[in-house]
């Protein structure tokens, strides 16, 4: 033993030692590149016309995550035609991965950011790749002071309440994705099963009102859903709380803005009525008795075995569901147009700050933002192959582009107000739909604490704790598996043991602070 | 290597009496041995001990500060315990130990007595393809990853479609409306985890136990044999006895690893459905569930720091107790 | 077990007993098949009848669209197959000769190190330093991310198959084997070779297989270090599809996009089929890897 105890410290020694020498290594090389890009950038101040040119620049790859279906068939053939474009006006090339949803990305770039490792660009929100958590930590870049001489034009495009919305204490870590800029809440119905059974969609005005058409679903159409609501993508977001951390932690104010008092949203009179309606339509068969063990929703409602859901909406949602999902949907909505923070972060790119070139990454995300042809090459591939424009604006995909590059998320990548659409959408020009969203956007009544976002780490033990609680009896809830009466009390009183009292003051503190700051 | 040998050379010349016996003197005398050792603890050292050096991060608030893990793990403020707050914070650190431990006994013991009865009698079975055919089939389970095992499980249990509430009980004659609902009563799932763990494992731990059935000297049976013993009395003072070490080995192993747990199985085979946490939250699904949206490495460490420990007292504490009963069967 | 057919001298429990154990066995045996044969049962449903009738063994409506389906994919399934199977013998090879190698030494008793270097391969079962840190290592300092020995190197040694290895070779290599080897003039290397390896076959033949399911089943290191699709194996895109069944889709030549090919994926059964093509191949090549391992244990027992 006294000689294992001996050896193991031997062996621990060496770890370190070895660790120290591969940790100077690379930080050495750190240093190196980075007084070298301080050293670039400060001659780039000098004149700002220098970023501009590239004859300037050195050559560099430029590595950018995603979240998405996975790496598309063609890639490579659309990587080299954005690189043919973008090498000349920047000096750089494009490596562009895009990961599959959940685990895959999370996993993924959790260990890249962790361990430091380099990369240029990620895709971030407050729902991936954790912004709100990950920002403040330092993941991500600083860009505030950068924007003015790097991405002007972004900069403008963005204006300053998305720009202060995305920010965290006046900083901004990451661009936000130029869309629509507000959101609200209804459902999306499968038009196909409400037209062959008679529903009429247009008396359905609020939550309850689609009960009889789940009725007569339910009846008519065996195998099909009549109402989806799974963990995570349930009905409980129609009440629209404003959450102060995300849909895990208790603690929100009311999303129709009436005041700045931080409640417990899952105790609110509301949700209590809520969860016994879900609890009814749980026994009346509207939903499957399973809900609360299904994690992949949306096979089944592509598949056409989903009649409603609720969805957070926008203009022309229903068609771009069409579209993406081949299924015809229609949109319901419920509630009222909002501007809050959640958008304004709900789809972003940050720089890290393990990336050697920053600037580089921002003046491509500045081309991304500014530059149609790179957008759509992004979002579509290569015109002629992947699709054929219908008119200016409008295109078609072909099979190669169906089968080779379809990556559907249109509202992830730069600005979407620079992107084609498809011919089968409703609307007869890009533009008129662009305008549309631009006309939700306005009419969009902004939150009371937009531009706020609660720092979590004086509390972050006993938010760990409370989200522990939410897993164990939130699911038996918005899938109205749980009784309500029996279920909530024991919920609240666990997530008082867990320290509910304490968040919940730490969040109105927070608050309150950037009320009275404003 | 070689340079090691040569310094070995000098060294042992200078001091040759001070390190005769010493850790030198040996590497230089089993030469061989050291080589053939040499892959496994590049191996070793690479995969498990280097990153043991992370070990540290639990006692740190970890921020990023710039381009590698070293500068921000330099950068980073010390906590000290901090980190390891968030298990006292919630109400449910008992359940979840006393799920963690419970479990782990009762597969420990369970799994021991199984499969070591199994592969005895597997032993008695006379045909070949008898016995080839019964240890191809218990081999089956282990065959399968845990994703699959849950869709094995979600089959047969499933509200909606499953085998036993659609047709089987049914078809026994029970009442429609009175069927068990599976994934929603906590009360069932000690039951169907521990019978999930056997079947999945039994086979995989009897064939250990069957191989080194297959290794003792069949002259020990056959003496016992022109004694006029009969087969379970030789079973009794000849195979048992003979496989109490590697009993105990697997044993203490497992014991070093009763905080841990097999996350497949409590994640995936429970489908990570909150109604049945009171008995299925585990300290690594409960880790994963509290942690996953918190991106927080230093509390990650911190609880796999947990873990380590408690484990590595236990197990310490129970070699200590085999080595004073037994010395020859002690791990280390 | 079969060696004593042979010799003739050991007896035998009563035919009694004998026929107990033999029902134990069938009725176990049947437990450990059955769920099997629900899901094979299931994959060759037709889709509607699982949403009408719920899942059951004999399909009532005979279907093949789920495998249909699923072949229809084309490419991305064959590639992964073929690198999981190269994967798997690869990573086995390797992975038991490194093995071996250190249990032998740590089990000689002649060797004075043997509890210290027995420490140091235990303590990693305890003791691990994080997900960080170890993904650090295979990163940013082994750069071996995004290649095929990022499948390998992180599984070749596993402590708990050292430690069995170890006691195998305590209880069926006599020390006085090694001992007259020595005394014959054999070197350390030839006597493991020739005398000790021929010895251990049951051990090696059970590490063995243990490792080759290991290296099968491994969707982990993949997930953490693969980011290539090119170089996903078979479980990984498997751990993908049965998540998101929609992954398959992607990745499919299917002619008609995305949404044109859920809307007529049969889920229910595809899913189950994925199971079955998971397993399939390993239970195909059980039988070949169960003949040498019985005689791995035949030719063990009749020379210990």
């Amino acid at each position: 033993m006294q000689k294992a105890k001996r050896l193991t410290g031997l062996f621990l020694v060496l770890c370190l030692a070895i660790t120290f020498v591969v940790g100077c290594g690379s930080s050495d090389n750190g240093a190196a590149t980075s007084t070298t890009s301080t050293a670039s950038s400060s001659v780039a101040a000098g004149s700002s016309a220098a970023a501009e040119s590239s004859v300037a620049l050195d050559p560099v790859e430029l590595k950018w995550y995603v979240v998405g279906n996975g790496q598309p068939k063609d890639i490579d053939a659309v990587m080299a035609k954005i690189n043919e474009w973008l090498q000349p006006r920047i000096n750089a090339t494009l490596k562009l991965t895009i990961f599959t949803w959940g685990d895959d990305f999370e996993q993924k770039m959790g260990a890249k950011i962790a361990s430091g490792e380099e990369y240029d660009i990620t895709f971030t929100s407050n729902w991936a790749a954790n912004y709100l958590q990950n920002a403040p930590k330092g993941a991500f870049v600083d860009l505030t002071p950068m924007l003015d001489q790097y991405a002007p034009k972004t900069k403008a495009l963005l204006g300053d309440k998305v720009i202060k919305g995305a920010s965290i204490d006046g900083k901004l870590y990451a661009i936000p994705t130029n869309k629509e800029m507000a959101h609200n809440w209804g459902f999306l119905v499968n038009k196909k099963l409400a037209d062959k059974n008679g529903i009429d969609l247009s008396t359905i005005k609020k939550f309850e009102d689609i009960e009889p058409a789940l009725k007569i679903i339910k009846e008519k159409e065996p195998g099909v859903e009549p109402f989806q609501t799974v963990v995570g993508e349930s009905a409980y977001r129609i009440l629209d709380f404003e959450k102060m951390v995300d849909d895990n932690v208790p603690g929100a104010i009311y999303g129709d803005g009436r005041d700045t008092k931080v409640i417990n949203d899952f105790d609110a009179p509301e949700a209590k009525a809520l969860f016994t309606t879900l609890h009814n339509w749980y026994k009346a068969g509207y939903i499957r008795k399973d809900a609360d063990t299904i994690t992949d929703w949306q096979a089944n409602r592509k598949a056409g075995k989903v009649f409603s859901a609720v969805a957070s909406l926008k203009p022309g949602k229903d068609g771009e569901e069409s579209v993406s999902s081949g299924i015809e949907w229609q949109q319901i909505d419920i509630t009222a147009p909002m501007s809050t923070t959640r958008e304004m972060t709900g789809a972003m790119q940050a720089i890290s700050k393990s990336s050697k070139n920053p600037e580089r990454a921002l003046m491509f995300l500045e081309l991304a933002n500014t530059e149609p042809e790179l957008c759509n090459l992004i979002n579509y591939g290569i015109e002629g192959t992947h699709y054929t424009k219908v008119s200016d604006t409008k295109i078609e995909q072909t099979q190669a582009g169906i089968d080779g590059y379809n990556t559907g998320t249109a509202w992830l990548f730069a600005n979407q107000f620079n992107t084609y659409i498809f011919n089968s959408e409703k609307f007869e020009s890009a533009t008129a739909k662009w305008d549309q969203f631009k006309a939700y956007n306005d009419s969009a009544k902004a939150s009371p604490i937009l531009g706020f976002t609660f720092n979590a780490e004086p509390v972050k033990t006993k938010v760990a704790a409370l989200t522990g609680v939410k897993k164990q009896f939130m699911p038996g809830l918005e899938t109205g598996k749980s009784d309500p009466a029996v279920v909530l009390p024991k919920f609240n009183e666990k997530l008082k043991a867990a320290g509910l009292d304490d968040v919940l003051a730490e969040m109105q503190k927070q608050v309150d602070a950037f009320t009275a700051s404003k | 290597m070689g340079t090691t040998s040569s310094a070995t050379k000098k060294v042992d010349n200078v001091q040759k009496i001070i390190y005769k016996h010493g850790f030198l003197y040996e590497l230089k005398k089993n030469k061989v041995l050291f080589i053939m050792m040499l892959p496994a603890l590049v191996v070793l050292f690479l995969n498990n001990y280097l990153p043991m050096a992370g070990v540290l991060i639990a006692f740190k608030n970890f921020k990023y500060f710039g381009r590698n893990l070293f500068e921000n793990f330099a950068k980073s403020e010390w906590v000290g315990l901090e980190n390891f707050e968030f298990f006292t914070a919630t109400p449910d650190a008992f359940t979840i130990t006393r799920n963690t431990l419970l479990y782990n006994l009762a597969f420990i013991v369970i799994g021991l007595i199984v499969s070591v009865f199994f592969a005895i009698i597997l032993n008695e079975i006379k045909g070949k393809y008898k016995s080839k055919f019964y240890q191809a089939s218990m081999f089956l389970p282990y065959f399968m990853s845990w994703i699959v095992v849950s869709y094995l499980v979600f089959a047969l249990l499933s509200e909606e479609q499953g085998f036993v509430n659609k047709s089987l009980l049914p078809a026994l004659g029970m009442n429609v409306d009175s069927l068990p609902s599976w994934y929603g009563d906590p009360g069932k799932w000690p039951f169907i985890l521990t019978i999930v763990n056997m079947w999945k494992f039994t086979g995989y731990n009897c064939v250990v136990y069957v191989a080194a059935i297959a290794g003792i000297d069949q002259e020990y049976y056959e003496a016992a044999t022109v004694d006029g013993a009969s087969r379970f009395y030789q079973i009794k003072k000849i195979t048992l006895p003979l496989l109490t070490p590697l009993m105990v080995i697997l044993t203490l192993l497992a014991v070093g690893r009763v905080f841990y747990s097999d996350f497949g199985l409590f994640f995936s085979v429970t489908r990570n459905v909150g109604a049945l946490y009171d008995t299925t939250s585990v300290i690594d699904t409960y880790v994963y569930n509290a942690l996953r949206n918190l991106n927080d490495v230093g509390m990650a460490s911190a609880a796999g720091l947990y873990q380590s420990v408690c484990g590595f007292i236990l197990v310490l504490s129970s070699n200590l107790l085999v080595r004073k009963i037994d010395p020859d069967k002690a791990l280390f | 077990m079969r060696q004593r057919e042979n010799s003739g001298i050991l007896n035998t429990v009563s035919p009694f007993w004998n026929g107990v154990f033999n029902i134990i066995f069938i009725l176990y045996s049947f437990a450990c098949i059955i769920p099997l044969l629900l899901v094979i049962g299931v994959s060759f449903t037709d889709e509607k009848t699982i949403i009408t009738s719920g899942y059951n063994f004999i399909p009532k409506v005979f279907s093949l669209e789920a495998y249909k389906w699923v072949f229809q994919s084309g490419d991305a399934i064959i590639r992964a197959y073929g690198l999981s199977i190269m994967i798997t013998i690869i990573g086995t090879l390797c992975s038991v000769a490194i093995i071996a190698m250190f249990a032998y030494v740590i089990s000689r008793k002649d060797f004075k190190y043997r509890n210290t270097f027995s420490f140091i391969v235990f303590f990693t079962m305890i003791f691990n330093g994080g997900l960080v840190p170890w993904y650090m290592v295979y990163t940013n300092f082994l750069h071996i991310n995004d290649t095929l020995l990022a499948y390998i190197v992180p599984s070749l040694v596993n402590a708990w198959y050292v430690m069995i290895m170890r006691t195998f070779f305590q209880t069926n290599v006599p020390d006085s084997i090694i001992e007259s080897a020595k005394i014959d003039g054999a070197g350390e290397f030839r006597t493991f070779l020739q005398i000790v390896i021929p010895l251990a076959k049951p051990g090696l033949a059970t590490i063995a297989l243990f490792q080759t399911l290991g290296f099968w089943n491994d969707w982990y290191l993949p997930l953490m270090l693969i980011e290539n699709s090119k170089l996903f194996n078979l479980q990984y895109i498997l751990y993908k599809t049965l998540t998101a069944i929609q992954y398959l889709a992607q990745a499919s030549n299917v002619t008609g996009g995305t949404a044109q090919i859920l809307s007529k994926l049969p889920s229910e059964t595809a899913r189950m089929a994925m199971c079955v093509l998971a397993i399939g191949p390993i239970i195909l090549a059980y039988p070949f890897f169960q003949k040498y391992f019985v005689k791995g244990l035949t030719v063990g027992a009749v020379k210990g």
